[in-house]
């Protein structure tokens, strides 16, 4: 899955604050996408998360389409105390709906929650749309780690249950594995 | 005492230290006590315990020194000590040897080392100008001052009373040169001191005043310290003169003496001689028996040695061992996710490691202990914390210390070190060559690195330094206002500051907005934005520059940067799309083909891009991505030798490990992150890296490099372009610039077809031909001054295109798609559809008007036979012929007409869907599609698709659901998606919806399985409801126009072509209409002579429209049956129509009440049986509307069943209803089922555009084209066709090949495809 989202609205605390459970007041840049893995445990499947923290700065765009091509899941992440990273988030949305793979499973999820205080993004406003555009939405704080884990099994639970590849690995489903199926993306 | 424990501490070095406080009376009597100190990096202070346990366990300290203003100078008498001044306390501090007492001194200067840098840029610019203008560090107390100079200042209590003896200009100038002199001076005089007193007050020493009197004028100091001496060299006289007494008396007595021992010395000479015989022989013996211990002694000395030296090694080795156990985890680890260690033989190697660090501590102390290191207090030498919580990992760091240590204590890294410090004290610059390159790839040594990077970089920059001047930092960061500062306030700064703090938080220099770190970055980037306002801030620079700075000053800083994006790299590395750097991912690419063909293999069968692990690597120069230790190694050799060796260490990072990476098939992207991250033997990386053989010159990774940035840039930039223009596109600076509003296929040849597009100004036409899967589209040289509606072909060679205007043109197309205009005509209306069949083309007009063109495929309008044949009230939106069928859709009817006789066969009203607001909408059918099963149809604003067969209605099925697959929410919001274009081809279903969606259904007649079906029930209005309109359909009226001429020549649809020649002119200027009517003679003179109806032997009758009332509903005047209503009976009609929902009314906006009546004049139409179709387990409705008479053939009885068992959702898609309006209308209407005789299944869904997908048709057997979005954007028009291996519908962008550059060849695009569930 990829995270995709402006800069510094929390795209790595939140991978962070799920895969090790820590968060960072700063939280060093990142260049490019780093890249983290976790897996859990769903009543019914193990879902691997093979989870690319994109760079949010404007110049790594034209990156992006190299992590979320085969993507099963996105994440756009905006700062509900920054309009403008809503705004971006919509782009984000609107680029991964157009290009992305066609079953991707999209979550947007406003990060800093616990800076209520500052919020210029009301929840109903991001709400109304996720609904209209069918997306996951939650607000999240990796500070506080309210919603962290719920966003990621939300995601989980939406994924299609992949083949079962192999012997061992029953009803896994690998958020990297190419679609055997089409090579390339979608509507290049 | 409670717990010291404060994560506001982080303690650079610590170790046990004598402490003795200096100065005041008492100093020499004070005691000499030892304590565990520590430098705390982060309070700044040096602190002390009583001993390491309390240290460790944060106890609060006995006492601390402040050091960020303290001074620290040495003792000369002692190697083991320094003297550290702060707040005017002096305090010794010896520790326990030499070695340890140096690095207490590094690490205290390592704080100065600022100051330090500060002034080698001071000193290496004077050395240019002696009149620098720069402000003068000489003073600078930080520097650890000479020895000697401090002992001046350090006993000038002592020498208070003396002052004026220790300036004679003798006794200082020794003292100067002889240190020991002066301290026997010192000590002389304070034995002296009594005598001085005394000799001083003695006022009758006579040479004492004369040689005052003779010196006196020269200099009063200078008398008194003669004076002074004057006493004293009398005082030595005098003694002197006793001493020579003294000796006098005593040669006496030794005279005595002797001859008293020559006397008695005869007797006893030769007992003594053979004493001494004896004794000499057994000094012999001794001595030879020492010389044997002594050669014993060395040989045991050098087998010790050899053995200390083996030892070394050994720890050496053995450290090293422990550093390379680390290991890519097997399995996922979510503390530690890149690596992990295990020690065999549980404690055995702990207890090694932390005795071995204790003993190195003793010599070292700057070493971490493993305590350190799991609390995370300690901080290395470049100033990172360090915090290792896994004890395994805190070892291995441990013993990567260690083996450091170890490694520099060794001669082969004293011997390169010395030769580093010579190599720079002959040269001032390093060139490239072979000496210095292999210098650089051993490594700097940590002390001289600064030095040499300052050298390395200001060399690359040698030239720009001599252009821009060398105040050109100062003055870029003292710049305000200016334009370039505004770009850098409006672009560049918001991002800086959010990165300030963000770029190596766990460094002390950078870790709070206060940092000194962090001021410096700011100013670096700052400076470094205002020199290139192109290139800007990129994130990755503020690595780089931090990095820098750990190492020379700001200043160098800046130029490191301006060498890498101008000398290392170009322009295009950092540019808005990385391009440079891309591209060296392309040529990295090609270079890994070669070294490690299978690594590039398996990655390319796993579709893993080697640019999304190594991209980093380029831009923040393995910042991150490899230890640090390792990080500086390759900067080492990259500052001397360039980029090319970006490409050597990353070849080996990823060459590493080869056999993991290729055993895996999953987690491909975890081994090669963790591969890097382990990079901690830097020698063996560095020397693989120089040994990778068939590498390209530098000069050919250059030019390969500009190859990929030449491709990639023209790439980039038509992406660049497209996103932009998607973006303004979301900024809903929706341009209708020659927007696609169809696609045409050309009947006689499938392979090609017409692509319009335009606005209301222009329209142009494209010819699309698709040969072998691949669609080309080209311009047709022809331009119209309004929309294209549609086009028919007739013959090959001749087309019909109608224009909004109102006007069709009848063109001929040459051999090599010349278009030219044969004739053209103004038809009563717009033509929306035109469609031919067996010589015959149908145009269906805007006014409800069919027009039937006999004979069109004559060249010459003389022979063509034109009809009106009014249909409907309302535009005529789409036909299609079905055999021998024409279907006409209009408003919410479908007619069906006997193709041949033009005879009504029958009228089907079909269902109307409702919109999430609850406001129903009696809506024309927008588009349809015959296929086998019967007519596709959509209405306006829906997604509910309808399949009708003759007058039944054999299934509705709402796409929405499948739209809304992922919606997570219960709530309904207005959604504006509807279906725009439908294709039934194959037994597939093709929709196109509003926002870009292509779904595509398999149709299959329906098995009747029932189960967990979704019901739609069509509901019935009871008829006498509608009392008031049963009197079939009604139409509103011009009052002016005359009756008789109605009647006369608007007669009903009949069996016959009783079509009526007349057609209907509207001048929206003057908002007047004329209805020219003609006789059959009339027409054909008409078209004869002036090609255009609009003849002055007709009749025109011209009406101001009413206020209200749009052009359209004016036109619709012509219904299929006369009436002789007035227009009041519109009004009021419309308000029946919304009065069976008096809540709707209420809710429903004027605005919207004139569109709908704008809306093709749905309301006129609205004369028949309301027919509610609900879905009563979703509360969902629709509305449909159904003749009266074909009531009675169809089937009401059958229920219209959904099978969606492709959704995968959960949660029942609900459309809330207000429950008065549920009563309302269950009171008014009979209910009753459908059953569908067909089944949808979603095949396929596809988001393919942004905008609207306007039209689907097929091309051909096996091709599909479709359309949306503007004309000249990419992927506008796509070209579908089927891949018969996975049975996937793929789509290619139709490629436009404009008519300026058609030679060259279309760039060959990815194809993609949607997937199947």
């Amino acid at each position: 899955m990829v995270l995709l989202g402006e800069s510094a609205v929390g795209k790595s605390s939140l991978v962070l604050r799920f895969v090790k459970g820590q968060f960072h007041e700063y939280q060093e840049s990142t260049i490019g996408a780093a890249f983290l893995t976790q897996t859990v445990c769903l009543e019914e499947a193990t879902v691997k998360f093979e989870i690319w923290d994109t760079a949010g700065q404007e110049r790594y765009h034209s990156l992006a389409p190299m992590y979320y091509r085969g993507s099963q899941a996105a994440i756009v992440v905006y700062d509900i105390t920054n309009q403008e990273s809503f705004q971006k988030a919509k782009n984000w949305v609107k680029e991964l709906q157009r290009q992305a793979s066609p079953n991707i499973v999209i979550a947007l999820a406003g990060n800093k929650a616990d800076m209520a205080n500052k919020r210029v993004v009301e929840y109903e406003e991001a709400n109304a749309y996720a609904e209209e555009n069918a997306l996951l939405f939650m607000e999240t704080s990796a500070k506080t780690s309210m919603n962290v884990n719920d966003v990621f099994m939300a995601i989980a639970k939406k994924l299609p249950v992949g083949p079962t590849q192999g012997q061992d690995s029953q009803g896994t489903v690998d958020m990297n594995q190419p679609q055997q199926q089409s090579k390339g993306s979608c509507c290049k | 005492m409670g717990q010291y424990i404060d994560i506001q501490h982080a303690f650079s070095i610590s170790g046990f230290l004598h402490m003795k406080y200096l100065g005041g009376a008492l100093s020499l009597w004070r005691p000499r006590r030892r304590y565990y100190f520590a430098i705390d990096e982060i309070a700044e202070e040096l602190i002390y315990h009583k001993s390491e346990v309390d240290f460790t366990v944060h106890r609060i300290p006995i006492g601390s020194f402040p050091i960020s203003t303290a001074v620290i100078t040495l003792d000369d008498n002692n190697n083991c000590a320094f003297i550290l001044h702060v707040s005017g306390r002096s305090v010794e501090f010896e520790a326990d040897n030499e070695k340890s007492c140096r690095c207490w001194l590094d690490a205290f200067s390592n704080r100065y080392s600022e100051a330090e840098k500060q002034k080698f840029s001071q000193t290496m610019l004077r050395k240019t100008k002696k009149s620098s203008s720069l402000p003068d560090h000489e003073s600078s107390t930080e520097q650890p001052v000479p020895p000697r100079k401090f002992s001046f200042q350090v006993r000038p209590t002592k020498r208070d009373l003396f002052a004026s003896p220790s300036k004679h200009p003798e006794i200082s100038e020794n003292y100067l040169l002889d240190e020991e002199m002066d301290d026997w001076v010192t000590q002389w005089l304070r034995n002296e001191k009594f005598h001085n007193f005394s000799t001083l007050t003695d006022p009758t020493t006579p040479t004492s005043t004369n040689m005052s009197k003779k010196s006196l004028c020269s200099d009063s100091a200078d008398t008194e310290e003669l004076d002074l001496l004057r006493e004293i060299t009398n005082n030595q006289k005098k003694r002197i003169e006793e001493m020579k007494h003294e000796m006098h008396s005593l040669t006496m007595h030794l005279d005595q003496m002797r001859r008293r021992c020559d006397s008695t010395s005869g007797t006893d000479r030769d007992t003594l001689s053979s004493q001494n015989k004896f004794l000499n022989s057994e000094i012999l013996r001794m001595s030879a028996k020492c010389e044997i211990y002594e050669l014993q002694t060395s040989k045991f000395k050098k087998e010790n040695k050899k053995l200390e030296e083996d030892l070394h090694q050994l720890r050496c080795d053995y450290v090293y061992a422990v550093q390379s156990t680390i290991r890519i985890p097997l399995h996922d680890n979510t503390a530690m996710d890149v690596m992990s260690m295990k020690l065999l033989g549980g404690e055995t190697h702990k207890s090694r490691l932390v005795q071995l660090v204790a003993e190195a501590r003793v010599e070292d102390p700057s070493l971490p202990t493993l305590q350190s290191l799991i609390q995370g207090i300690y901080v290395d030498s470049f100033g990172f914390r360090i915090c290792l919580r896994d004890e395994s990992i805190a070892l291995h760091y441990m013993a990567t210390k260690l083996h450091q240590f170890y490694t520099n204590k060794s001669t082969s890294s004293i011997e390169h070190k010395k030769n580093w410090k010579t190599f720079l004290e002959e040269n001032a610059f390093i060139e490239l060559s072979k000496e210095t390159k292999t210098m650089c790839r051993r490594g700097i040594p940590n002390s001289l690195r600064s030095t040499v990077w300052k050298i390395l970089i200001n060399q690359q920059v040698e030239d720009l330094k001599v252009v821009y001047g060398r105040y050109y930092f100062r003055n870029l960061c003292n710049t305000q206002g200016g334009e370039d500062e505004k770009l850098y306030s409006d672009v560049h700064q918001k991002q800086i500051n959010l990165d300030l703090l963000r770029t190596m938080p766990n460094n002390v220099h950078f870790m709070t907005a206060n940092s000194k770190g962090v001021t410096q970055l700011l100013q670096v980037l700052h400076a470094f934005c205002l020199h290139n306002p192109q290139i800007g801030y990129c994130q990755g620079m503020n690595f780089l520059a931090a990095t820098a700075l750990l190492f020379v000053g700001p200043e160098d800083a800046f130029w490191f940067l301006i060498a890498v994006t101008e000398r290392y790299f170009d322009k295009t590395y950092f540019d808005s799309n990385l391009t440079g750097a891309q591209a060296d991912q392309e040529v990295l690419k090609e270079l890994l083909e070669v070294q490690h063909p299978k690594i590039m293999k398996h990655l390319t069968a796993l579709d893993i891009d080697v640019a999304s692990i190594t991209l980093n690597w380029f831009i923040a120069l393995f910042f991150d991505a490899v230890p640090f230790n390792t990080l500086l190694r390759i900067w080492d050799c990259f500052l001397l030798e360039g980029p090319k060796v970006l490409f050597r260490f990353a070849i080996v990072l990823i060459g590493k490990h080869e056999e993991e990476i290729i055993s895996r098939n999953d987690a491909i992207m975890r081994v090669s992150k963790a591969a890097s991250r382990l990079a901690f033997d830097e020698q063996a990386i560095v020397d693989m890296a120089f040994n990778i053989l068939n590498l390209p010159t530098r000069l050919e990774l250059k030019n390969l490099q500009l190859l990929y940035v030449s491709v990639l840039a023209e790439r980039l930039e038509k992406k660049t372009r497209r996103a932009n223009a998607f973006v303004n596109m979301l900024a809903n600076t929706f341009s209708n610039e020659k927007l696609i509003s169809n696609i045409f296929i050309d009947e006689f040849s499938p392979d090609h077809g017409f692509v319009v597009s335009g606005h209301h100004l222009m329209g142009k036409i494209a010819k699309i031909k698709v040969v072998q899967n691949r669609g080309t589209m080209a311009d047709i040289d022809i331009e119209f001054d309004c929309r294209v509606m549609s086009i028919c072909m007739v013959k090959p060679d001749m087309a019909y295109v109608s224009l909004i205007s109102g006007y069709m043109i009848c063109a001929h197309i040459g051999s090599n798609d010349e278009w030219s205009v044969l004739w053209e005509i103004k038809l009563p209306d717009v033509a929306t559809c035109l469609i031919h069949r067996e010589n015959t083309l149908f145009a269906g007009l805007a006014n409800g008007i069919l027009t039937v063109f006999e004979n069109s495929g004559d060249k010459w309008p003389t022979s063509v036979q034109m009809w009106h044949l009014p249909l409907s009230s309302a535009p005529l939106m789409n036909c299609v012929i079905h055999d021998d069928l024409l279907i006409v859709a209009t408003a919410c009817k479908l007619i069906t007409l006997d193709a041949a006789s033009l005879t009504t066969l029958s009228t089907t009203h079909v269902a109307s869907s409702s919109t999430g607001s609850g406001v129903f909408y009696f809506d024309k059918i927008t588009c349809m599609c015959e296929s086998s099963f019967g007519i596709f149809l959509t209405t306006d604003h829906s997604t509910l698709i309808q399949l009708w067969q003759d007058t039944t209605c054999n299934l509705l099925y709402d796409i929405s659901f499948d739209h809304k697959t992922r919606k997570p929410s219960l709530s309904e919001t207005e959604s504006s998606v509807h279906v725009e274009s439908l294709l039934f081809n194959d037994s597939l279903l093709w929709i196109g919806t509003s926002d870009g969606y292509v779904f595509i259904y398999d149709v299959e007649p329906t098995d009747n399985d029932r189960e967990n079906e979704v019901k739609y029930r069509l509901k019935k209005f009871s008829t006498d409801k509608r009392g008031s309109r049963s009197s079939a359909s009604k139409s509103c009226r011009l009052e002016s126009l005359p009756e008789d001429l109605v009647e006369n020549d608007v007669p009903v649809v009949g069996k016959e072509k009783r079509a009526s020649r007349v057609s209907i002119c509207i001048d929206r200027e003057t908002q007047q209409y004329s209805a020219i009517l003609k006789n059959a003679e009339e027409e054909q003179e008409g078209t004869g002579s002036s090609s255009r109806f609009n003849s002055h032997s007709s009749k025109t009758i011209r009406s101001p429209i009413r206020k209200g009332f749009s052009a359209d509903s004016a036109v619709s005047v012509f219904s299929s049956e006369p009436y002789t209503e007035t227009k009041i009976d519109l009004i009021e009609k419309s308000d029946e129509v919304f009065a069976f929902n008096k809540k709707e009314i209420n809710k429903f906006p004027e605005a919207r009440l004139v569109s709908s009546t704008d809306s093709s004049c749905t309301s006129m139409e609205f004369d028949d049986t309301f027919e509610l179709y609900s879905d009563e387990e979703r509360s969902r409705r629709q509305i449909a509307i159904t003749s009266p008479k074909r009531l009675a053939t169809m089937n009401l009885s059958r229920q219209i069943h959904l099978k969606r068992r492709d959704l995968t959702f959960d949660e029942p898609y609900f459309v809330p209803v207000p429950e008065s309006t549920d009563k309302e209308l269950a009171s008014d209407i009979d209910a009753d089922t459908v059953v569908p005789s067909v089944r949808l299944t979603l095949s396929m869904k596809i988001k393919i555009s942004d905008s609207s997908v306007r039209k689907i048709i097929s091309s051909g057997p096996s091709h599909i084209l479709t359309c949306s979005g503007e004309f000249d954007a990419d992927e506008a028009v796509l070209l579908w066709r089927k891949d018969e291996e996975n049975n996937l519908w793929i789509n290619d962008p139709v490629l436009h090949i404009s008519s300026f550059s058609s030679g060259s060849s279309p760039i060959d695009s990815q194809p993609s495809t949607g997937r199947s569930k």
